[in-house]
């Protein structure tokens, strides 16, 4: 374990002008099309934010921004690790890790670090705040490329070794929605206080880890069918970068257009987008500020191994007739379609202690970019309500 | 036999200018790390493969060469209307080859190719089943030889609404009879085109007099005979080996925009999209990194393959067949359905794939002649080409009794 290591972000200009250059080469024509995103990305869309891309969106702005978030860099198990890392108004309050997932990064939490770390300078009691982390996963923005993919499970294992060894903190709580859901499910899975972990308990905005969940109730069957019908429709990028993320590679990996339909397709899908219009639910300025943390780091590649990690794990599933017992708050925001949260009494079958629920009517898959007011606040109530150690 | 043709000349003429803008792309290529392990192509597309096959195309690869090689056919194009046709009122371009053969009566017989392959693919077989006399056969066996591009492939147009297999047999139905002008004729494919082909000799079976298939693409109605233990055990294998190997399917049939700009974007995206399939498809001998995969098809081959996806701006067309197909459900037999035109089936090693049963083929096929090839894989008429071409021959021989 080395210690920490302050790290400022700064891409080379060269890598901007080239990334630049590339987006401005892009040869369009006219693609067959319904009109709509039925068929991956919609073409007019991706004009409108390439011309953004090129002509208004400032990278050195934002990236100053996302410096003002005091960041380091450490090494865990072999692996480097980005991470954002805010000290909190109180110290006594265990801090809070929170996860994100793909195609994300740190930079969905850049509005609601601060809000935890410290609520009294966001009209909040200075007493709630506490230590707020926020690391790259492995292979992702500014963290270390694993040598070969790495799944889930294990990365809650390198997790909570970052926090106890390297940031030595004895207790934490865990927080993520996508594969931060699963990482943080596996962290209170297997590294909570009760397992001699460091993990008190676990906040989730979108099923990750499940136990064998049985349907006992219509609601339970309605809930599968739709599941059902998700997997046939919305998750053939799941199948094919857990399979063979590298026939994907390489076509991703020299395009930034390329590269931005395939991430912008599933923000449109996955975000609540009621409307049809993605501007109105994310800004061009956000998407394109989560979208270089892929482009201009060139980790499009390793951030699509996780999926063939979690194949190679053997799913996610918790072992048969075992839960997740500590302290566990749900957030079901209502636009999560294609992994929505099954009913309640189907969910306990895996988490035995859920101490918090709550359903949103706004808000989607990437809640703490759509949504940091309610997402915050869900957050905080369900803080408050866990028993420090 | 002097026919008169209903479509235009046609040339394969791609400009200065796109082939300067491919090497400037290709120089400029951006590659991907690689995770340890993927030396037998584990995780897809293998790096230093690529590596070595973009230096080559940038450097070394004559499109121009390989364009005058092409030429040496007569290529047309017929514009075909699918209003007439009760398809979505579109015309369409329907390149083709078209190599009348030797002797005094020629059988006509119209070779499909699929994805991520092009016409292309026979140019090695077109002269020899053309002109069987030239290649040490006999002057009896020749075959007019029409090989088209699929609708939205190569230099074919592409649709504005993606057709499935069983509208592209309609515009070859047409090309043949109407545009043509034959009565009879014989049709051979793979992969996609063998959906083409069967849905042809379904729908117009009474104008062909035989087919010959190196895939079986259709299945029977679920639930009309009992599957046999060998049949449920050689469908088991399928779908494991599938589970390994879908995902550029699935997300070609739900998402292909997603992908499209990218592989519309990056020649080497486009290779890197195309040629593990091959690697897995074909015949490789898998035991070395590259070596097999080299040696079964040479850079020049693949090349233009690629090359021909790349110039025409056809991989997203032909990408959204797999859209196009399971929303006709080209490959699902109504209950008492089958192809009553006498079939050829040959199969050619794949992969780790077990023997199709032949039980299984006979529920949908008329099935005359079954042959296990000794070798060659997915992509037989490109991999080999005298093997299939005298496998053709006899299969057409028998089934025609001529």
């Amino acid at each position: 374990m080395s210690s920490p290591t302050p790290f400022t972000i700064n891409i080379p200009q060269s890598k901007l002008d080239a990334i630049a250059d590339k987006v401005r080469g892009f040869e369009w024509i006219d693609f067959p099309q319904d009109g709509g995103w039925a068929y991956g990305a919609n073409q007019d869309y991706l004009k409108e934010f390439c011309a953004y891309w090129l002509d208004t969106y400032d990278w050195r702005a934002w990236e100053a921004k996302l410096n003002a978030l005091p960041q380091f860099i450490a090494q865990v198990d072999g692996h480097d690790i980005h991470y954002v890392h805010v000290k909190g108004s109180n110290p006594a309050n265990p801090p809070l890790l929170i996860t994100h997932g793909w195609p994300g990064s740190f930079f969905e939490f850049y509005e609601v670090i601060n809000q935890i770390a410290d609520p009294s300078q966001f009209g909040g009691d200075a007493a709630d705040g506490r230590d707020v982390i926020a690391p790259s996963i492995p292979g992702y923005a500014f963290s270390g490329r694993p040598k070969k993919p790495m799944g889930p499970r294990a990365i809650a294992a390198l997790w909570n070794a970052f926090m106890r060894d390297t940031l030595e903190y004895e207790n934490y709580i865990a927080q993520g929605g996508d594969w931060g859901s699963i990482i943080s499910g596996w962290i209170a899975f297997d590294h909570s206080t009760e397992k001699s972990g460091g993990c008190l308990a676990v906040h989730l905005n979108m099923l990750g880890l499940r136990s064998n969940m049985e349907p006992r109730t219509d609601e339970d069957n309605a809930w599968l069918q739709h599941m059902g019908a998700m997997q046939m429709l919305e998750t053939a990028y799941l199948q094919l970068q857990g399979t063979k993320p590298m026939s994907l590679a390489f076509a991703m990996s020299d395009s930034p257009v390329g590269q931005a339909a395939w991430i912008l397709e599933k923000f449109h899908t996955w975000a609540d987008v009621r409307d049809g219009n993605l501007d109105s639910v994310l800004s061009k300025d956000q998407l394109l500020t989560n979208l270089m943390l892929y482009v201009a780091t060139g980790s499009f590649n390793t951030s699509t191994w996780i999926y063939r990690g979690v194949f190679d794990e053997g799913g996610v599933n918790m072992p048969a007739g075992e839960t997740v017992t500590v302290p566990t708050g749900i957030a079901n925001f209502v636009g999560e379609t294609v992994y929505p949260w099954p009913p309640r009494g189907m969910l306990e079958q895996g988490f035995s202690n859920i101490i918090q629920w709550t359903d949103h009517d706004k808000g989607g898959h990437f809640a703490a970019l759509e949504q940091p007011v309610a997402f915050v606040a869900d957050l905080m109530a369900f803080l408050k309500k866990v028993p420090t150690a | 036999m002097n026919r008169t043709i209903a479509a235009d000349p046609f040339t394969i003429r791609v400009s200065d200018g796109e082939i300067a803008d491919l090497k400037q792309r290709l120089a400029a290529t951006r590659f991907p790390n690689e995770p340890d392990g993927n030396e037998g192509w584990d995780y897809g597309t293998n790096l230093t493969y690529m590596e070595r096959l973009i230096e080559y195309w940038r450097d070394d690869y004559d499109w121009r060469a390989a364009e005058a090689r092409l030429n040496r056919f007569d290529h047309y194009r017929a514009t075909i209307s699918g209003d007439d046709l009760g398809l979505p009122d579109e015309d369409h371009q329907i390149h083709f080859i078209y190599e009348r053969g030797s002797g005094k009566s020629p059988r006509p017989l119209i070779l499909t190719h699929g994805w991520p392959s092009t016409f292309a693919e026979f140019e090695n077989v077109i002269e020899p089943l053309a002109h069987p006399e030239r290649f040490g056969g006999r002057e009896e066996d020749a075959f007019d030889v029409i090989v088209p591009s699929l609708l939205g492939f190569g230099f074919s147009s592409k649709p504005r609404q993606p057709l499935g297999p069983a509208a592209i047999a309609e515009l070859w139905h047409t090309l043949m009879t109407r545009v043509l002008g034959y009565d009879r004729y014989c049709a051979q494919a793979c992969d996609w085109g063998s959906y083409v082909t069967s849905r042809l000799a379904l729908a117009h079976g009474d104008q062909i007099d035989a087919i010959h298939l190196t895939m079986l693409p259709l299945r029977p109605t679920t639930g009309s005979k009992p599957v046999t233990e060998e049949e449920a055990q050689w469908i088991g294998h399928m779908r494991e080996w599938w589970a390994q190997e879908e995902g550029y399917r699935v997300i070609q049939g739900t998402k292909p925009m997603a992908l499209a700009f990218a592989l519309m974007d990056s020649p080497s995206g486009l290779a890197g999209w195309l040629a593990d399939k091959y690697y897995r498809l074909g015949d490789t001998d898998k035991a070395h990194t590259f070596e097999g995969m080299e040696q079964r098809f040479p850079f020049d081959t693949i090349l233009t393959q690629l090359s021909i996806y790349w110039f025409t701006g056809t991989i997203n067309s032909a990408n959204t067949l797999y859209k196009a197909g399971p929303a006709e459900r080209s490959d699902k037999l109504k209950a008492g359905q089958r192809v009553e035109v006498p079939t050829a089936y040959s199969e050619y090693p794949m992969d780790t794939l077990p023997k199709t049963p032949e039980h299984w083929g006979e529920r949908c096929y008329n099935i005359k002649r079954w042959r296990h090839m000794e070798r060659g894989g997915h992509f037989a008429a490109l991999e080999e080409p005298e093997l299939f071409t005298a496998d053709v021959r006899d299969a057409f021989r028998e089934l025609l009794n001529r």
